[in-house]
């Protein structure tokens, strides 16, 4: 199946006994195979908002289209095995093995039993799960393993809406991060609709196609890019939960390749020795690089120019600070500011030489 | 909650097991044999050396067997009738508290009455309105309801609430969450329940041989009655037995149904 | 069996206990009433002042685990035929008659169990970070024992206390049948002399006495049950991979006979 858009148009919960609606009349576009991070407060109806697109909760007013068919179309049951589910606590069924519970939906789907068989060892493979995993009982796994079966899980009848409830909120801070690249490399392969609901700006930012950041009572108060998002946030809300530091959060989402990188303080191995002094006198530096084939050999002080006849033979020095096109520009930054050269020397494939950074490029780019 | 198990399952290796099970089963052979010789050496003349049990009564007497198998029978069907019925009762009326939550305090409040009511005034006024046996099994089924429906219903409410929530975010219909996901997960409270009402029940038929329904504890009356010591220790032994055989059955099936619980994480 | 409910007139089970304090040659109901009210506020009592603080005490020095759960399935299987049995055997051995010793014994063995049980079991439940503050303020031992894990124990003491007066009031009427007095006499009577009024009479005036013993000890449970400690535990159910537990020990009370 391929991935379909979700509209929600109009969509209102109060909750009985509330007078305050829990979701105002909220419209959100939810883009087709992208992420779309639903963010804000405690109250904000961030999970409500997840639960009404599989009817978990039934909305009071307004309607929900996936794919552009109204949900209510559908029975609960029917809807519900065609999206995938994942929360906090993962819910894995304990008296259920690895690969029963992987296997759950196929089974109320009435699969035939080799073809739920392929399915759940394609989906061990695809979360990392070892094979001989799946014959254990979920308390027999570590906290991180039972959330990647959760995904499993959720993706077993390949339904093309995944729907996250703070899927990483019960892990420790170091398998966050492993299972958040996980997830992100995951969607490149399964390219889902998934709608996820986090209360931490820093997953938001790092998952999102889309962040929607919604305010108490289920105000939406902006829905765009994270980087727009950082870039111009739309009002003070926005910018107070972004934070104080949310130019440093850009930092982590733009990439080296993003940057207009400078030429830098360096030559080609066949300028002489007198064009490369005046390279020197130019950048301003007391070093210089060195450039053969567009490949980076290494750099030299202006002293050492002094009794060399020509740039080949000067022994060069090697050890320098160089990134890749891929780091983001918080790496860049944080690797200036360790060396002493103030410039990143940019390098692809480990030797190409593709040009250096500065704090000064790194300012110009997030202003 | 307690099993009757005498070894504690936990805490030693699967070894040190062996070596007890080891010991224990030659302990028990070496008795089966010392046993068999006494008994074979017993003959009517022995009679009245032994103040609490009279060996030849139990081995030599000839309607000794038989009648000690119909009285364990008697008490067997006197446990295993009032608890199907008692259970078939708890899981409706379980059934009935968790579509209508409300209805659980009334069930509650009316389990709780008929355990206060003693045993044995419930056997007498149901008697004369009806046969012993019915008396019996009537009074005996409303003592099992408090403590498995108590049992049922906090078993079911034991689920944890993610896992129902993932049940349901699945596609999964109610009735197939409750016997495929509620059900299984409640088995082990479920059993423990159905545990502490069968050993609770064995006790019980012993008290409403009284009236004389038979069973072990008839032979218990008797033997007060004649003074003679002898059946008094036999048919509590056998009742003990039989509590114990059914809690360790019970134990045993419990297990068999709920083979996630027995492996925990051992990373 | 529809005509014998019908022909159970409850009109002359009343006009029985109306007239009975004349006819009968058991006794009057006071007379049988008081005999099983005190064997059974006494032997609840007895039992209560054994079994507390000697749970209380073993459970805060986390002893005797195995023990108090024998105690536990033994007080559960053995028939409470057979415990009235022997007392009455051997006190009439020793010259000391019927009444009262043997079925005071028995009873106290009956209520045992439970008490012990539930006060373990209260006592190990209270919550170790409360015991581990009273003891960082410098509380005594003695202290967290009376003032902190008792109280907070209370609850469910209680309750094990009244399924044990529950179970010494139903036991105590078999004693009857032992050769004992009280209301189980009329039981006994009624049933030798086929007079079903006399059994339903004797069978309501001990149902009668029992629940008003559980009503007392409830009452007497709001009284004493200090306000903080909430009625019902539940056991946290958020947790991946945790087992469900039964919702009170309570459950672990013994045969009612």
């Amino acid at each position: 199946m391929t991935a379909v858009a979700i509209d929600l148009r109009g969509v209102t919960k109060t909750f009985p006994g509330s007078t305050a609606p829990a979701v105002a009349p909220l419209d959100l576009s939810i883009e087709e195979g992208a992420i779309t991070v639903l963010i804000g407060p405690s109250g904000c109806g961030k999970t409500t908002t997840l639960r009404m697109i599989n009817r978990l909760i039934e909305p009071t007013d307004g309607t929900i289209a996936i794919g552009g068919t109204d949900i209510r179309e559908q029975s609960v049951t029917e809807l519900r095995r065609g999206i995938g589910y994942v929360i906090q606590q993962v819910g894995l069924f304990p008296h259920r093995t690895i690969a029963q519970n992987i296997g759950a939906v196929p089974r109320l789907l009435r699969w035939d039993k080799a073809r739920t068989t392929d399915r759940v060892r394609e989906l061990a493979e695809l979360v990392g799960l070892e094979p001989n995993m799946l014959e254990r009982y979920p308390s027999e796994l570590s906290g991180g393993q039972q959330q990647r079966v959760g995904v499993a899980r959720a993706l077993a009848a390949d339904p093309p809406v995944l729907l996250m409830d703070e899927p990483f909120g019960a892990v420790d801070p170091i398998v966050r991060g492993r299972l958040q690249r996980e997830l992100l490399d995951l969607q490149e392969r399964v390219r889902k609709t998934i709608v996820l609901v986090t209360h931490d700006i820093d997953e938001a930012i790092t998952l999102g196609d889309k962040v929607a950041i919604l305010n108490v009572g289920g105000v939406l108060e902006q829905h765009a890019a994270p980087d727009d998002l950082l870039a111009n946030p739309a009002n003070e809300f926005v910018e107070s939960f972004l934070g104080a530091e949310r130019s440093l959060r850009r930092l982590t989402l733009s990439t080296v390749a993003d940057l207009v990188l400078s030429p830098g303080p360096v030559i080609d191995i066949t300028a002489s020795v007198t064009e490369a002094r005046a390279a020197l006198e130019a950048h301003g530096t007391e070093w210089l690089g060195l450039i053969s084939n567009g490949n980076f050999t290494g750099w030299a002080w202006g002293s050492d120019l002094d009794d060399a006849v020509d740039l080949a033979s000067i022994e060069v020095r090697r050890t320098v600070a160089t990134i890749t096109p891929q780091s983001t520009l918080r790496e860049a930054l944080e690797l200036i500011l360790n060396a002493r050269s103030e410039v990143a020397i940019v390098l692809e494939d480990d030797h190409r030489y593709l040009g250096a950074v500065t704090i000064e490029s790194i300012r110009r780019t997030l202003a | 909650m307690t099993a009757l198990s005498p070894v504690p399952a936990t805490g030693r290796s699967a070894a040190t097991r062996w070596v007890v099970r080891g010991v224990v089963a030659v302990a028990l052979v070496a008795f089966a044999i010392w046993a068999k010789s006494r008994i074979d050496g017993l003959d009517t003349s022995t009679q009245a050396t032994n103040p609490i049990i009279r060996w030849e009564w139990l081995f030599l007497r000839e309607r000794t067997p038989d009648e000690l198998r119909e009285m364990t029978i008697q008490h067997l069907q006197l446990t295993v009738i009032p608890m199907a019925i008692g259970i078939t009762i708890a899981t409706g009326l379980t059934l009935v508290a968790r579509k209508l939550r409300w209805s659980l305090t009334p069930i509650t409040v009316v389990t709780s009455f008929l355990y206060t009511i003693p045993s044995f005034a419930l056997f007498g006024i149901l008697r004369t309105l009806t046969t012993n046996f019915q008396a019996a099994v009537i009074a005996l089924t409303s003592y099992s309801l408090l403590v498995l429906v108590r049992n049922f219903v906090a078993g079911l409410d034991g689920v944890p609430g993610h896992v129902l929530d993932a049940a349901d975010g699945l596609g999964m219909g109610p009735l197939r969450r409750l016997i495929t996901v509620e059900i299984p997960l409640a088995l082990p409270v479920i059993f423990t329940g159905i545990r502490v009402a069968t050993v609770t029940i064995v006790g019980l038929v012993a008290v409403s041989s009284i009236i004389q329904l038979g069973g072990l504890g008839s032979l218990i009356f008797e033997g007060y009655k004649v003074l003679f010591s002898t059946k008094i220790v036999v048919g509590t032994v056998l009742s003990i037995l039989l509590a114990t055989l059914l809690d360790l059955l019970l134990d045993w099936v419990g297990r068999l149904l709920t083979p996630w619980a027995r492996r925990k994480a051992e990373p | 069996m529809i005509a014998n409910l019908l022909a159970a007139d409850p009109t002359n089970v009343f006009q029985w206990l109306g007239d009975s304090s004349e006819r009968l040659a058991s006794g009057a109901i006071p007379d049988q009433a008081w005999i099983t009210i005190w064997h059974s506020v006494a032997a609840t009592s007895i039992a209560i002042v054994l079994a507390v603080p000697l749970a209380v005490w073993l459970a805060h020095y986390r002893k005797a685990e195995l023990l108090s759960a024998w105690l536990v399935n033994i007080g559960r299987v053995i028939p409470t035929v057979t415990i009235v049995a022997v007392a009455v055997l051997v006190s009439l051995r020793n010259g000391y008659g019927f009444e009262p010793w043997p079925i005071l014994i028995a009873l106290v063995a009956m209520a045992l169990p439970p008490i012990f049980s539930n006060t373990y079991t209260a006592v190990r439940g209270v919550d170790e970070n409360v015991v581990s503050a009273a003891r960082a303020i410098g509380t005594t031992e003695w202290s967290i024992m009376t003032s902190i894990e008792l109280p907070l124990a209370s609850m469910v003491i209680l309750t094990g206390i009244r399924v044990a007066a529950v179970q010494v009031v139903a036991t105590e009427v078999i004693g009857a049948f032992f050769g004992g007095e009280g209301l189980g006499a009329y039981i006994r009577q009624g049933l030798g002399n086929r007079d079903n009024y006399e059994v339903q009479a004797g069978a309501l005036l001990i149902t009668g006495v029992a629940m008003t013993l559980d009503l007392c000890l409830f009452l007497l449970s709001k009284l004493l049950i200090p306000k903080g400690v909430s009625p019902v535990k539940r056991s946290s159910t958020d947790r991946a991979g945790t087992e469900p537990r039964p919702s009170e020990p309570a459950s672990t009370a013994g045969p009612v006979s």
